[in-house]
């Protein structure tokens, strides 16, 4: 099998579309085991003993999961490669830190590819998540600009 | 694949055989053009009256360390070929004042398809960030 063998494209489903749009061609993903990913950050109010709140609440979690992936899964027919046959999964993970547990992704399912968008033709570290993304990846990183390839 | 055409790949040599065994196994590059390119940074010294500067390396030296680099370079372009690259690899060396600045313009005035950079494992330096920030060029950080 060529490489890579497990890639990781991280989604934020509000641009996704249009940032990742060139993935499209991207053939040599075709057979790669691809899995989307959208972190979703958890936010805790309260002084951590008597009053503790974290939204997105729990119970709402499987509800934004379940909107999330079907965004996803959308989101998915019109990026991946033409020819693409091989496995795809699409994960909504809540964090407090969202750019870490995403890299601990990356280790966890031995990513070697991971691709990311940035939002501006400038300026890709407007979006601490890419900066941090390709700063801490234990693979390979990906950059795709608001470009036409 | 058919849309990375032209790839600049920025090449230092730091981590030269560990940079060329993680390059091998790109087999989406095999079919671009490829140039390899070096940049080495011209350092100037002003003197009191900033009249006298003196550049490093100066002329003879940088004959010697651009002779060595097309060395380099071309040691690597053959080790591609060795492992089926078959689209076109050119080398340049190239002197600048900023190195970072000098990628970024180049990639952007070429309109390349991608351009890649070599990164250790937890440390990339300004380089690739300064690309990163202000190319309009996609970017393959590739980690060794």
């Amino acid at each position: 099998m060529t490489f890579p063998q497990v890639t990781v494209i991280a989604v934020d489903s509000a641009i996704a579309a249009s940032l990742l749009a060139p993935v499209h061609r991207m053939e040599f993903l075709a057979d790669s085991e691809i899995h989307m990913v959208q972190m979703i950050q958890k936010v805790q109010f309260g002084d951590g003993l008597s009053f503790n709140v974290a939204f997105a609440l729990e119970e709402d979690e499987s509800v934004i999961e379940k909107a999330v992936i079907s965004k996803m899964e959308q989101i998915s027919k019109s990026i991946l490669p033409y020819t693409f046959t091989g496995k795809i999964h699409y994960k909504c993970l809540f964090g407090d830190e969202p750019k870490a547990d995403f890299c601990e992704y990356l280790k966890q399912v031995k990513c070697e590819l991971v691709l990311i968008g940035s939002r501006q033709k400038h300026g890709l570290f407007e979006s601490s998540f890419a900066k941090y993304v390709v700063r801490h990846a234990p693979c390979s990183s990906f950059v795709l600009k608001p470009r036409e390839i | 694949m058919k849309n990375l055409h032209h790839i600049t790949v920025a090449l230092n040599f730091t981590e030269g055989e560990a940079n060329l065994q993680k390059f091998k196994k790109m087999d989406f590059l095999k079919k671009a053009n490829l140039r390899l390119l070096h940049l080495s940074q011209i350092n100037d010294y002003h003197f009191i009256d900033e009249v006298d500067v003196t550049l490093y390396p100066a002329k003879e030296a940088k004959l010697i360390l651009e002779q060595k680099v097309y060395e380099k370079l071309n040691r690597f372009r053959e080790e591609l070929i060795r492992e089926n690259f078959l689209g076109e690899i050119s080398c340049e060396c190239r002197f600048t004042k900023s190195p970072k600045k000098e990628m970024c313009q180049d990639s952007d005035k070429r309109r390349v398809d991608l351009a890649v950079m070599f990164a250790s494992d937890k440390y990339f330096g300004s380089f690739i960030q300064y690309q990163l920030e202000h190319s309009t060029s996609f970017a393959l950080v590739v980690k060794s």
